[in-house]
């Protein structure tokens, strides 16, 4: 008999697959230390603190649809080797091809010719590069057009525009490093930097007080000599204004100092580049760091000499970070996102799915249903502890996004099935487990590119009204528990139909019947959650903004959820319907769960029009039409079969 | 009780009505909800929710159903009758009869809000202070003294008065004001023009009625006053958003006028010492806002935070914190702060009404379990022995 220990093995075997990306990088590889360092150096981003390993990580899912990056060589990058070729290394970052592009017509119209490509591929920032000018005329174009107005090449080249922005924006990041300034273009500044051949802003930054004094004094001089200074210092300012644009855009790495804990925003380099020049004691500090960043581009080469020098960066940035309190949950964000749950708790899931298929050829095998329940179980814990890194690392209740709403629905979905399993051992709510359990982490993966591309973080900041855990943790885990159940007597309902119809083991009526009994229990479990988390959404509503009740959208949603469970249980309790009426109302409250959970915010209407549903659309109505067929073919199956009607 | 009478009692109780009411009631609701993308919320919450019969277009085909009004009427017949006083009393069906309590007592919040509530918005800047607030959506027509100083004594007509003159003109009299005001053709959305327009001129100038918008807060109200006396009639123009009221003058006393949206006082006042916006850092997400004021009854002060989801409440008044301006306010501006003003008698009531709604439901589907769980074993325990 295989044992438990092996089945244990097997799993190990299959998270060796996904093991994160190769770190390297092009030409010189960084080292080991290196790339644990940068990926845990605090950046600030998005309004809250996060290693820049999660930063980039978004940076690359966004662009290229995963985390990693296949080199020219077939060598495979993660986030931050990727990251680290983009700040140190650009003339090599730009040779991997990391945009990823779905539709080649986005190219074409670009001018960009790629013989040797795909319709959907990858390109390089190298291939695009002749198109760029007319990829941001026809970005700038679509941009003109109403958001819901656009069409699908419209919204691509929106966003290929919006990645090539990004991207050099990333690589620009260390242009002040790398670049020299006019620094001898006047009298007044060639006797302040004469000898002076260094690149970058420090030499500028040294000699900050003489310059200032150089330009305070413009007025005494004679005409002729302070237009040439006045020249010189506007083409120094702009050069700079040119090399630090990209530092705003991307993420910062200077906290404010502990004696200004009001203070929340931390500084980017420009920023820190502009405050030292001024003289500010904020910026003053960051000279350090400012001069680690120039000495990190000169030792991009020797990756020794890198590895130390970019430690004694990453030991001041923390430095300042745990004096302030923001350093605290950054190595935990490190480990959730090595840790990969989700990805890890798929495959479980999957696995799960597998053992039980083959469970039905051989229903006797003990090792069979151990490894069901390996897998399963071992699913289940994967999530959960996803979930509560997640609540550790963020300070709220497990959910607060839509993003958050898929991974809690699944996992309650999963729970309650194990449960209902455990209470009647039938091996059918297992089976719906293992579906909804995949498909839920299916589903939180395919919206996370989707977050990326929105929010670039899946642990947005919240806006203000959302910011009161209390409520989250009543009437939004609440809710979501409801759509849990919703769905799952949905499931069960699917198995219950598609057996019948297909005729499978029809002589287990009394399987059938256990069937119907956990639907009906699933469905007071849902209504009793989604009766009271509506009404405490009321409640929030009530306490926040004055108003019970405000015929929103989303607030309609959850009531149709209600109404609907209550048809079913009335019309059951009246006798009304019966098992295939209760299956057939449960699908059309699974239809009413997905309405209410994704449909209400592509009306773009109401107070919950939130998250990023574009392309979402698309799905939910091949869900409508699908369960709308599937319906009509058990009414065809129940009207034409009297026998298989007899037995139902 | 007459053989038509129980018959009726036993139709109007079954679980069959209450199935045909839910599934109204979740026609409506999904019909509503899906309208407002076209029509917005205030006209599909008058047309669905607060009605008695309409008739929804589906495809262009037309499906009469009863309004949100009359199904919660009978639904709430259904669940005193058929759930509360028909239904079997025993252990086993205590829970569903608490879940019953708690429907009725959500239903009654409803209609105690609908009927003795009253909602506003009270806009202050910084270092203004107002014992007022006015409504969204509700207006009033205010005559008063134009010359005198002080306290002034106001005549005012209500915004149900105001409404009878949209179909034929309506006539008010007072006795502070020596004429008699004739109301016409009012409009809940107009703007005065100088183009044509189906309404009458009154000088150069005439009303254009225009689409109502899909918020009723968006609104801006007209309507044509005629004020008479025996020394003559002048006419003119009454819009919501008129710069200064309309000034008539009699007798040698000059009145003002002026429609403007519906004002209540509070029973205190409100002085807004200091607002605050914050932003996450880096971004322009809001992560708080909030208004320090100064709460004043009487000879007492004190000061009091109100912010997003920690309201004032004092005195049957609830203050929320509800958004702030100018949208274009730069650095250094000086912004105000908009508090949402709500009187509901109803306040807490939906909280008691959820929790025995949550007692009744744990009870009863506890009891299920319990049940479903037994059978469950009472039937391994056969095919055990089987």
């Amino acid at each position: 008999m295989i044992r438990l220990s092996s089945v244990c093995l097997f799993l190990l075997a299959l998270f060796a697959t996904s093991a994160p990306a190769q770190e390297g990088s092009g030409g010189v590889a960084w080292t080991e230390r290196t790339l644990e360092l940068a990926d845990t150096l605090p950046v600030q981003h998005g309004g809250r603190v996060k290693p820049l390993g999660t930063y980039a990580g978004f940076q690359l899912l966004r662009m290229n649809g995963k985390r990693s990056v296949t080199t020219k060589s077939g060598e495979r990058l993660g986030p931050t080797a990727w990251i680290l070729d983009c700040l140190f290394k650009p003339d090599v970052a730009r040779t991997y091809e990391c945009f990823r592009i779905q539709n080649d017509e986005v190219v074409q119209a670009m001018g960009v010719r790629g013989e040797d490509k795909r319709k959907s591929d990858r390109y390089s920032y190298n291939d695009l590069e002749d198109g760029l000018e007319e990829l941001f005329l026809l970005a700038d174009t679509a941009h003109r057009v109403v958001a819901n107005e656009r069409s699908l090449l419209q919204a691509q080249t929106l966003e290929l525009a919006s990645n090539v922005r990004d991207f050099l924006r990333i690589t620009g990041v260390l242009s002040f490093a790398r670049e020299d300034l006019p620094l001898l273009g006047s009298k007044g500044l060639s006797e302040i930097f004469a000898g002076s051949s260094r690149a970058g802003v420090l030499v500028l930054l040294e000699s900050a007080a003489e310059l200032r004094e150089l330009w305070v004094g413009l007025e005494r001089l004679p005409e002729l000599e302070r237009d040439a200074e006045q020249a010189a210092a506007a083409a120094l300012s702009s050069r700079i204004d040119i090399l630090l644009e990209p530092t705003q855009y991307t993420f910062h790495i200077f906290a404010p100092t502990a004696d200004a804990p009001d203070e929340a925003e931390w500084l980017g380099i420009g920023d820190a580049v502009m405050h030292a020049f001024a003289d500010q004691q904020s910026g003053l500090e960051c000279l350090s760091g400012i001069a680690a960043l120039e000495d990190l581009v000169g030792l991009r080469g020797d990756p020794a000499a890198f590895e130390a020098r970019f430690k004694e960066l990453h030991e001041g940035v923390v430095g300042r970070a745990v004096l302030r309190g923001d350093y605290d949950q950054v190595p935990l964000e490190v480990r959730f996102y090595r840790g990969d749950f989700f990805y890890r708790a798929l495959l479980c899931f999957l696995l799960s799915f597998l053992l039980c298929c083959v469970s039905w050829l051989v229903p006797r095998s003990a090792w069979v249903v151990r490894g069901i329940w390996a897998s399963l179980l071992g699913g289940t814990g994967l999530v959960i502890l996803g979930i509560v890194l997640r609540c550790i690392i963020r300070g709220r209740p497990p959910v607060s996004t839509l993003y958050e709403t898929i991974l809690f629905t699944a996992v309650v979905g999963v729970l309650v099935a194990i449960a209902i399993e455990a209470m009647n051992r039938q091996r059918i709510a297992v089976v719906v487990a293992t579906v909804l359990g995949a498909g839920g982490m299916f589903l939180s993966m395919k919206y996370e590119l989707k977050e990326a591309a929105s929010a670039g973080d899946t642990m947005p900041s919240l806006v203000a009204v959302l910011d009161t855990n209390f409520w989250l943790a009543t009437h939004v885990t609440t809710v979501t528990m409801g759509y849990a159940a919703g769905l799952l007597a949905a499931l069960l309902a699917h198995v219950w139909l598609i057996g019948k119809m297909f005729g499978v083991r029809l002589d287990l009526k009394q399987s059938y019947k256990s069937l119907t009994r956990m639907i009906y229990g699933v469905l007071c479990f849902g209504l009793l959650f989604s009766v009271v988390g509506t009404i405490l959404g009321g409640i929030w509503a009530n306490y926040s903004w004055g108003r019970f009740w405000g015929w929103d959208p989303k607030e309609n949603g959850a009531l149709l959820i209600c109404i609907w469970e209550l048809v079913i249980l009335h019309a059951r309790l009246g006798g009304y319907i019966r098992d295939f009426g209760l299956c057939v109302l449960s699908v059309i409250g699974g239809v009413v769960v997905v309405f209410s959970w994704w449909g209400v915010n592509l009306l773009g209407v109401g107070l919950h029009s939130y998250g990023f549903t574009e392309g979402v659309s698309m799905i939910l109505t091949t869900i409508y039409w699908l369960e709308a067929l599937l319906l009509v073919l058990a009414f065809a199956w129940k009207l034409r079969s009297p026998k298989a009607q007899a037995s139902a | 009780m007459s053989g038509l009478c129980k018959k009726l009692w036993g139709l109007s109780t079954s679980y069959g009505t209450a199935c045909v009411l839910l599934i109204c009631l979740f026609l409506l609701t999904l019909f509503g909800t899906l309208e407002q993308v076209e029509h917005g919320l205030y006209a599909v919450q008058k047309k669905y929710f607060e009605s008695w019969v309409l008739v929804h277009e589906l495809g262009g085909v037309p499906i009469p159903l009863p309004g949100g009004v009359l199904c919660m009427a009978l639904l709430s017949w259904n669940l005193i009758a058929g759930g509360l006083i028909r239904i079997r009393k025993s252990s086993s069906t205590a829970g569903v009869i608490i879940v019953h309590v708690g429907i009725l007592v959500l239903f009654a919040a409803g209609l105690v809000k609908l009927t003795a509530s009253d909602d506003g918005y009270l806009r202050l800047y910084e270092g203004e202070e107002s014992e007022e607030y006015v409504s969204y959506y509700l207006w009033e027509l205010v005559i008063f003294d134009a010359e005198s100083a002080g306290e002034v004594a106001e005549f005012v007509v209500s915004d149900e008065q105001i409404r009878l003159a949209e179909h034929e003109p309506v006539r008010v009299n007072h006795e502070l004001v020596p004429f008699e005001l004739e109301l016409r053709h009012f409009r809940e959305n107009a703007r005065p023009t100088r183009e044509e327009s189906e309404l009458p001129l009154a000088g150069d100038w005439r009303l254009l009625e225009l689409e109502r918008e899909p918020e009723a807060a968006g609104n801006v109200a007209g309507m044509y006053a005629t004020a008479r006396s025996a020394a003559g009639e002048q006419t003119a123009i009454l819009w919501g958003l008129a710069e200064r009221p309309w000034v008539v003058e009699f007798d040698g006393r000059r009145w003002a006028v002026l429609l403007q949206h519906k004002r209540y006082r509070m029973p205190f006042s409100i002085h807004l010492d200091k607002f605050t916006k914050l932003e996450h850092p880096g971004t322009d997400i809001p992560s708080e806002f909030s208004s320090d004021v100064t709460q004043t009854s009487g000879a007492v002060e004190r000061a009091v935070l109100i912010r997003m989801n920690e309201p004032l409440r004092d005195d049957g008044l609830v203050l929320f914190q509800s958004s702030w301006g100018p949208p274009n306010a730069g650095p250094g501006d000086k912004l105000f702060s908009v508090f949402s003003v709500v009187r509901n008698p109803s306040d807490h009531w939906p909280l008691y009404s959820c929790i025995i709604l949550s007692l009744g439901l744990l009870v009863a589907f506890t009891q299920k379990l319990l049940k479903y769980v037994s059978a469950q074993n009472r039937q391994r325990a056969l095919e055990a022995e089987a």
